[in-house]
């Protein structure tokens, strides 16, 4: 729901009792205004009336007739009383009930006591008030129309800079470069938004080139003195006064050497790929990758006596990079040739909708839901670094492909699959 | 003048750039000094119009363009990781040569170093083989179980 709509109905919700406890308000407001007006006529009239009686009260009385709405009678051996007013509803002549507001009072004369009753008509009243209510109401209405009408128009312009920035948020990727400053606006709030947001988004961005840079600098600054070393002991392999044991312990530190390498290499990668420094640049013709790893691998295979049997759909292409896909393929054709028995079959299977790839082997030595994991490998191949599958899984990540891996206890078949 | 980056940037982008750049040659780091050695050599021969096409170490002669080798008049056909292994011990003659160093040259990343040893042997066996038929005196000795020396044995 939108911020306005929402708005709207807090501010309608609000407004239905505050019209009615003003309405109400407002009557008795009104009303009363009204009856004071009347009271003070009445008193008017009163002062008028017992200046008239005094003067000459034989006459007076009888010259005012029956039907007059000045009422006087003598007081006789009553008690005498202050001014005082009352209302009654009498029955009118079109049966309507009518609202009269009566004052009784007594005067004295030289002569005598009279009881002076003064009536009052208030009809007019309760209607003004009702039109009065209902002109307010209306005119109340009006406003609120207006209200919403005016804040929708305004609401458009004025919210523009914070779609702006939402707008440019939505496009915004760390690993590509921030083309414009986020807009300017008059408005605080948005400015205070626009300059967090800005502020955010380049911090991100620097900590992502510095990221990267790291992860590059790394990995040369690993490399460097690894060669150094390697060179350096390939040169003292070359001595001709060594004995075996030295050759031997010089080639399991090289061996070492190596794995740190290949280790370092490996994490940094799986590095790179989460800080998506791989840019798919298009379409990658994953049928001609296998192939030539298939290539590769077939000394192998001939060499561990492995029958590969494969099912490569040509011209199968795929959105990516084409280095990621190379180390995805060649993880998992290295794996099932590593780990595949001896005189055994590895069969892969690539087609427009999944690439299948399986080779027979014992069960795995450890938990199957923790293969994919960094580090993990079987006890007997500790000159593994134990992150090939990592990176498939990783890379297949991030193409959104499903990797799965299944072992038939039956036919001892590693599977592992991958749907596109 | 030719130029071999070594860089420890190993993605097909630096490579790329590195070739765009007017490198002629792009190895990364780590590797093993025979490796480059293998490289500096061929590179040399590619550059240098004059010198003939021919490789020539005691009976072996390899026409390095049309990649064929020969041993006096008699052609050898070898398998391409075959040749390239050839052609990484006559550049490293009289070198102590480790298996895994020659798995690393022939296979790069694709193979781990387990059973890469094996692996290696069982080629240079073919390759050995293929060399003594042809009447070839075996230039390849043993070292120590993990490795081998190359020399032409005058």
């Amino acid at each position: 729901m939108k911020l306005l709509v929402k708005t709207f109905i807090y501010l309608l919700l609000s407004m239905v009792p505050i019209g009615i406890i003003g309405s109400i308000l407002q009557y008795e407001f009104i009303s009363n205004a009204i009856l004071k007006d009347i009271d003070e006529q009445l008193a008017r009239r009163l002062k008028f009336v017992t200046l008239q009686l005094k003067k000459d009260s034989v006459n007076y009385v009888p010259w005012l007739g029956v039907h007059s709405d000045i009422d006087i009678k003598p007081l006789g051996n009553k008690l005498k009383f202050s001014p005082q007013y009352y209302t009654v509803y009498k029955e009118g002549i079109s049966k309507k009930f009518v609202k009269v507001r009566y004052l009784e009072a007594c005067v004295e004369t030289t002569h005598s006591n009279y009881i002076i009753k003064l009536k009052q008509v208030n009809d007019e009243s309760t209607k003004i008030i009702w039109d009065v209510t209902v002109n307010v109401i209306l005119i109340c209405l009006m406003l609120l129309v207006a209200l919403v009408i005016l804040t929708l128009v305004i609401s458009k312009t004025l919210w523009k800079p914070f779609y702006i920035v939402v707008g440019r948020l939505k496009t915004f990727r760390i690993d590509q470069p921030i083309n414009d400053d986020f807009p300017k606006s008059s408005i605080r709030e948005f400015q205070v938004l626009s300059d967090a947001i800005s502020i955010m988004t380049n911090y991100s961005r620097q900590q992502f080139i510095q990221q990267k840079q790291f992860a590059e600098n790394a990995s040369h600054e690993i490399q460097t003195p690894l060669t150094i070393a390697l060179s350096g002991l390939d040169d003292l392999m070359q001595s001709e006064h060594l004995e075996v044991k030295s050759i031997k312990s010089i080639q399991r530190t090289k061996d070492a050497l190596y794995r740190l390498s290949n280790l370092t290499q490996g994490l940094l990668l799986l590095a790179k790929i989460d800080n998506q420094q791989f840019k798919a640049d298009g379409m990658v013709n994953v049928s001609e990758i296998i192939n030539n790893l298939l290539h590769i691998y077939n000394d192998f295979a001939l060499h561990s006596q492995i029958t590969i049997v494969h099912q490569i759909k040509e011209n199968i292409n795929l959105y990516g990079h084409p280095y990621l896909y190379e180390v995805l393929f060649s993880n998992l054709i290295k794996n099932a040739m590593l780990h595949g028995s001896k005189g055994k079959v590895v069969q892969i299977e690539l087609s427009h909708a999944y690439f299948r790839i399986s080779n027979e082997g014992e069960p795995l030595s450890f938990d199957e839901s923790l293969i994919f994991d960094r580090f993990v490998k079987t006890t007997n191949r500790s000159d593994s670094a134990g992150l090939g599958l990592a990176l498939v899984k990783q890379i297949g990540g991030l193409y959104g492909m499903t990797v799965r891996y299944n072992y038939t206890h039956k036919t001892k078949q590693h599977e592992f699959n991958i749907e596109f | 003048m030719s130029v071999i980056i070594v860089s420890a940037k190993n993605s097909l982008e630096d490579k790329l750039s590195g070739f765009d750049l007017g490198s002629d040659d792009y190895i990364t780091k780590p590797f093993y000094l025979p490796e480059l050695n293998a490289r500096i050599k061929s590179l040399i021969r590619r550059r240098n119009e004059n010198a003939s096409p021919y490789l020539n170490y005691g009976l072996i002669s390899i026409q390095t363009i049309t990649r064929t080798v020969t041993v006096g008049n008699k052609v050898i056909t070898l398998t391409q990781k075959e040749y390239e292994l050839l052609i990484y011990l006559i550049s490293n003659p009289d070198r102590f040569l480790d298996k895994s160093a020659i798995a690393r040259y022939l296979w790069g990343n694709h193979l781990d170093a387990a059973g890469s040893n094996d692996f290696v042997y069982t080629h240079i066996k073919k390759l050995r083989k293929k060399l003594t038929d042809a009447g070839i005196p075996d230039y390849l000795q043993t070292r120590y179980g993990i490795g081998y020396f190359f020399n032409k044995k005058e």
